[in-house]
């Protein structure tokens, strides 16, 4: 660990911890005023809210974490799981916006699944009182939570996996008599678990301090926590400014909790790795293999779903319950809003490329570093960032900002995104690449220079090729992350940088469904055209996926 | 001619040494191999006779090829060429432009027509012509073997290195392929540095040095 900590890792803690610890030490410079901690304490629904932040946090990774386990353990070593990594790509690049706007058309209680029960059985006239989900509901946004971390967790388990021979161990707990699915859930998963431990807990922190999806889906009376922190944040009366600093500090205090938590399961499944779980007997193994297998196909009806959702609405005039479809379609609302369009959707883009080219060099340069010096840097080093409320970490550099006096310009304020964009989009750039690039094989490159060629060139030659597909999904990851960031912009950009994000959710207020889905549909087109792009140019004649390594 | 004087691998801040050779002289068309059980520092010496800095050796010892001290030289600047027991033809292009990836320096930029001359004709004296337009995915583990060799003396190099060449082949094939190999360095005329743990390697060897 301390060979680990070389020169370069220094400068990298301090560009991630110090804003941390600057966040939380400036953050709460109020805290020693009592009557606004008694002001604060007195805030209607405080403990409801709060109640809310750690239902969340600790029902939604759970539910993500066992499903994604479920899947990978009914899926391994066939078709089905091969399927599935290549559907991850798409999934995870949906932003989470656009995701939970779509979810909600699909199925609230006005959605298209309760007016397609309508259409074949007559059973709503209305839309459904006891329905499930209900808009603006906890449920909900726990459903959009679980949905959308299983494809991030899935491809851990997938990278985690390769570190083991589980298809030896299978085979050796196969002539013991077991079974692939129950020896995978004995063996593999304890060790995932561990392996898989801050990412997991990367998830909770997530759930904990998310705002887009809490704001767009979540309930609102109150908000969970983390959306009260941003409301106060943006108030003008100054002793709310204090109430963020509490809420932000709590916020960081529940993580703590968080973490504890997420340490005591680990040490518990550890412990219970022999025992015998409910879902592994008959009857309710096969089913739940058969939910496991269910998760593919219901993956990709939920994304198709919500993009056709999401299409319909947005050239939708005159769509209203019950109906399946829209009185007409036209494209007055796209002619309309194009101009309003512009700017976010120039923000949002330009932002993204820069972060999306920053974060992969970032991520190469720090691989390299640690290939030289024949290092592998822990794993939380890097996922830092993630490993802190957002909300804390960025109403931190926000208070770091006016320390310094710094007065927000439009553009110190897009150079503040940019940064913030990046510290958040390079744990994912970095993590998809860092298997790839730590398996390359550099007798490749020893050969390449026993013929002449200089490092650069043998990179340029050899290494670009063989590593093109991860180099540049890494660099979709961070333009996909980029693109979903809300909290940063809408916080270090002073209100002065829309982006297609901060206008959807900023729209979901007014209930526009049509206005919503347009923003959303776009915020989801952005990376899925990337990611598209990255699939057809990430091919390399003669290559297949893994020959690099 | 390939000359290693006083050759000491130390693990670091290790007193006792993992691998010493005073001497070793081997002319060119020679070949000699050095042999020693897994973990005595025989791939170690190979990295550094090509140059690789390798942080957790001390590594001291001169290198001299054809009377040139190039212990100080980079990799790239050698003129030392590397053999691989997997071969690690690069899967990205076809034979060809394998071959014409490894084309010395000074043909580098010449005409498309001359290079592909070049690389024909080594093709050709593989007994490979047909070979040149496929990927090395679709060659099997003798063709490989060979084109990984006529890559390495494409580059025209003073000295080859092999690192446990023949390992990877099966029995049958592993014979052959190093009696042929040994007789197309002697036509070269390139000294060779054979790292084995495989006696047989060693058998008709010029020079045998053990570890």
């Amino acid at each position: 660990m301390a060979r680990a900590l070389s020169t370069l890792t220094w400068p990298w803690l301090l560009v991630l911890v110090v804003p941390v610890a600057i966040g939380i030490v400036l953050g709460l410079n109020g805290l020693w005023r009592l009557t606004d901690w008694v002001a604060f304490y007195q805030q209607p629904g405080l403990f409801k809210s709060i109640g809310y932040s750690l239902l969340v946090a600790i029902i939604a990774p759970l539910l993500a974490l066992y499903s994604a386990l479920l899947i990978s353990a009914c899926a391994q070593h066939t078709g089905a799981w091969r399927r599935t990594r290549q559907w991850l790509a798409p999934l995870l690049s949906m932003p989470h916006v656009a995701f939970a706007v779509g979810l909600l058309f699909l199925l609230s209680p006005s959605g298209w699944l309760v007016r397609l029960l309508q259409e074949l059985f007559s059973l709503f006239p209305q839309p459904p009182v006891n329905w499930w989900p209900q808009e603006k509901s906890l449920s909900l946004m726990i459903l959009v939570l679980v949905l959308k971390e299983i494809p991030f967790l899935l491809f851990m388990i997938a990278a985690s996996a390769q570190q083991f021979p589980q298809q030896q161990w299978q085979r050796l707990a196969a002539t013991m008599g077991y079974g692939s699915y129950v020896s995978w859930w004995k063996i593999m998963r304890p060790l995932l678990v561990r392996q898989l431990k801050l990412p997991f807990f990367a998830v909770v922190v997530y759930s904990l301090a998310v705002v887009d999806i809490a704001a767009l889906v979540g309930p609102n009376t109150p908000a969970p926590l983390a959306v009260e922190v941003v409301n106060w944040q943006r108030s003008f009366v100054p002793v709310d400014q204090s109430f963020a600093a509490f809420g932000s500090f709590i916020l960081l205090v529940a993580a703590a909790f968080m973490y504890a938590l997420v340490h005591w399961h680990e040490g518990w499944v550890f412990k219970g790795a022999r025992q015998q779980w409910w879902f592994m007997r008959r009857p309710w193994g096969v089913l739940a293999i058969g939910l496991g297998r269910l998760w593919q196909p219901l993956a990709v009806v939920l994304v198709i779903g919500s993009l056709a959702v999401l299409i319909s609405w947005s050239f939708s005039f005159g769509w209203y319950y019950p109906a399946l479809r829209p009185d007409s379609w036209q494209v007055n609302l796209w002619v309309q809003e194009w101009p309003f369009l512009q700017q976010p959707l120039l923000h949002s883009l330009s932002l993204a490329l820069i972060t999306a080219v920053i974060a992969l060099s970032l991520s190469v340069l720090l691989l390299e570093h640690q290939r030289k010096r024949n290092q592998q840097w822990p794993d939380w080093i890097v996922l830092l960032p993630l490993l802190v409320p957002q909300v804390s970490l960025v109403l931190g550099w926000v208070s770091l900002q006016s320390m310094l006096g710094i007065t927000p310009r439009v553009w110190s304020s897009y150079l503040a995104v940019i940064i913030g964009h990046i510290i958040f989009a390079l744990p994912y750039s970095y993590l998809v690449l860092a298997s790839h690039y730590r398996n390359f094989n550099q007798r490749y490159m020893s050969v390449a220079a026993t013929l002449g060629y200089s490092r650069w060139q043998a990179w340029w030659h050899i290494q670009w090729p063989l590593l093109r597909a991860p180099l540049l999904f890494s660099a979709a990851m961070a333009f996909a992350v980029s693109i979903a960031q809300y909290v940063p912009t809408l916080l270090l950009g002073n209100g002065r940088i829309t982006t297609l994000t901060t206008e959807t959710v900023a729209l979901a207020s007014g209930g526009d469904r049509a206005l919503i889905a347009l923003y959303s549909l776009l915020q989801a087109l952005l990376p899925l055209l990337i990611f598209s792009a990255v699939l057809v140019a990430g091919r390399t004649r003669g290559v297949n996926a893994n020959a690099g390594n | 001619m390939l000359v290693i004087n006083n050759l000491t691998i130390r693990l670091q801040d290790a007193e006792q040494a993992l691998l010493t050779l005073p001497e070793v002289c081997v002319k060119k068309g020679e070949v000699a191999v050095l042999m020693g059980a897994s973990g005595s520092g025989k791939s170690t010496a190979l990295r550094w006779l090509i140059g690789e800095s390798q942080p957790d050796f001390d590594i001291s010892g001169q290198v001299l090829l054809n009377d040139t001290d190039i212990t100080e030289f980079t990799t790239q600047d050698r003129d030392i060429g590397l053999l691989f027991q997997n071969v690690l033809l690069f899967p990205h292009m076809t034979v060809a432009e394998n071959l014409a990836f490894a084309l010395p320096k000074r043909l580098r930029k010449a005409k498309p027509e001359e290079k592909r001359e070049h690389v024909q004709a080594m093709l050709a004296s593989m007994e490979m012509a047909d070979f040149g337009e496929v990927y090395p995915e679709t060659l099997s583990g003798g063709q490989q073997a060979r084109i990984g060799l006529a890559r390495a003396l494409m580059n025209e190099p003073a000295a080859l290195l092999l690192d446990e060449p023949f390992s990877a082949l099966d029995m049958a094939l592993r014979d052959s392929i190093r009696s042929w190999t040994y007789k197309l360095l002697q036509e070269w005329q390139v000294p060779a540095l054979v790292v084995s743990h495989d006696i047989a390697d060693s058998e008709s060897a010029q020079q045998v040095i053990y570890v």
